[in-house]
């Protein structure tokens, strides 16, 4: 069960991510904007390596454009250039390709490339929810305290590592390993903000092998390994069908 | 309580993604489905 699902193409998405994340990047400001478009570059990427002819070319196409757009206007902001470089990336993909990528699609069974284009899309169109919904609201709500699912193992985990990291000095750099940067330079105090990039890249730190690496990973590692548990249990009534 | 704030961004990401895997996962499926129906004899 389930196994058919490994030759899904976002399998590839991780490798590849890192290949487009230079170009998206510097789209976006707000980390929020940037993780949903590096997880939308990503995904075009893993399309534009390992797609059939025509979705290679769309895929490739709206990678491309969105480049473009992005070395043309540096000096509009962020949220602008990102609702122009999806109307771009919306025009390279009109009505009559969609459908034919679905008829496609649904003959092989593995080239779904216009079906995660098109979700896609819609996260990065919708930007401005994504932000207010989840960067203004300081306070815990009511409604969804106390936490459940994923949101109490983030919150479990984050509390931990707050209290390990915050207002201390690492000897080492943190790297974040999708993105190729250091994230925090060594003997940096972690202030509030550095101490919200390392949540933000919680699933691809890398930090030379030490004692404190070590207690981050103790940390780190059961919370990953929850999450996909709790992953692999909600899917599970999708890949009950085959059985059925 | 600010690891609320990232934490909220994070669960956010999350079941985006999710999601996406889902339906990804949900048209895959139902195309196996499909061309092993078309596989059977008649």
């Amino acid at each position: 069960m389930g196994r058919k699902a490994q030759h899904v193409p976002w399998i590839e998405l991780e490798s590849i991510k890192t290949k487009t994340v230079p170009v998206v990047d510097t789209l976006a400001k707000k980390s929020v904007l940037k993780r949903k478009l590096e997880i939308a570059s990503g995904a075009l990427a893993s399309f534009a390596c390992n797609g059939d002819a025509q979705t290679k070319s769309i895929a490739l196409n709206a990678l491309n454009r969105i480049g473009e757009i992005n070395k043309r206007n540096k000096k509009m902001r962020a949220k602008e250039r990102i609702e122009r470089g999806v109307r771009q990336v919306q025009l390279l993909l009109p009505e009559d390709q969609h459908r034919r990528l679905k008829v496609y699609a649904a003959m092989n069974g593995m080239t779904i490339g216009d079906v995660l284009i098109s979700r896609i899309l819609d996260i990065v169109e919708e930007p401005k929810e994504i932000v207010s919904s989840s960067l203004e609201s300081e306070k815990i709500p009511n409604s969804s305290y106390p936490f459940s699912g994923t949101t109490k193992i983030l919150f479990e985990m984050g509390e931990a590592l707050k209290e390990l990291l915050l207002n201390t000095r690492l000897p080492l750099d943190i790297i974040n390993k999708r993105l190729g940067e250091v994230i925090i330079p060594a003997n940096t105090i972690i202030n509030d903000k550095m101490f919200e990039k390392i949540m933000l890249s919680f699933d691809c730190l890398e930090i030379d092998p030490s004692p404190i690496q070590q207690k981050i990973s103790s940390i780190i590692d059961p919370c990953l390994e929850k999450l996909k548990q709790e992953e692999n249990e909600t899917l599970k009534h999708v890949f009950a069908k085959l059985d059925a | 309580m600010k690891t609320y704030k990232v934490v909220q961004i994070l669960s956010s990401d999350r079941k985006t993604i999710l999601q996406m895997k889902e339906s990804v996962y949900k048209e895959l499926i139902a195309a196996v489905i499909e061309s092993d129906k078309q596989k059977e004899p008649s």
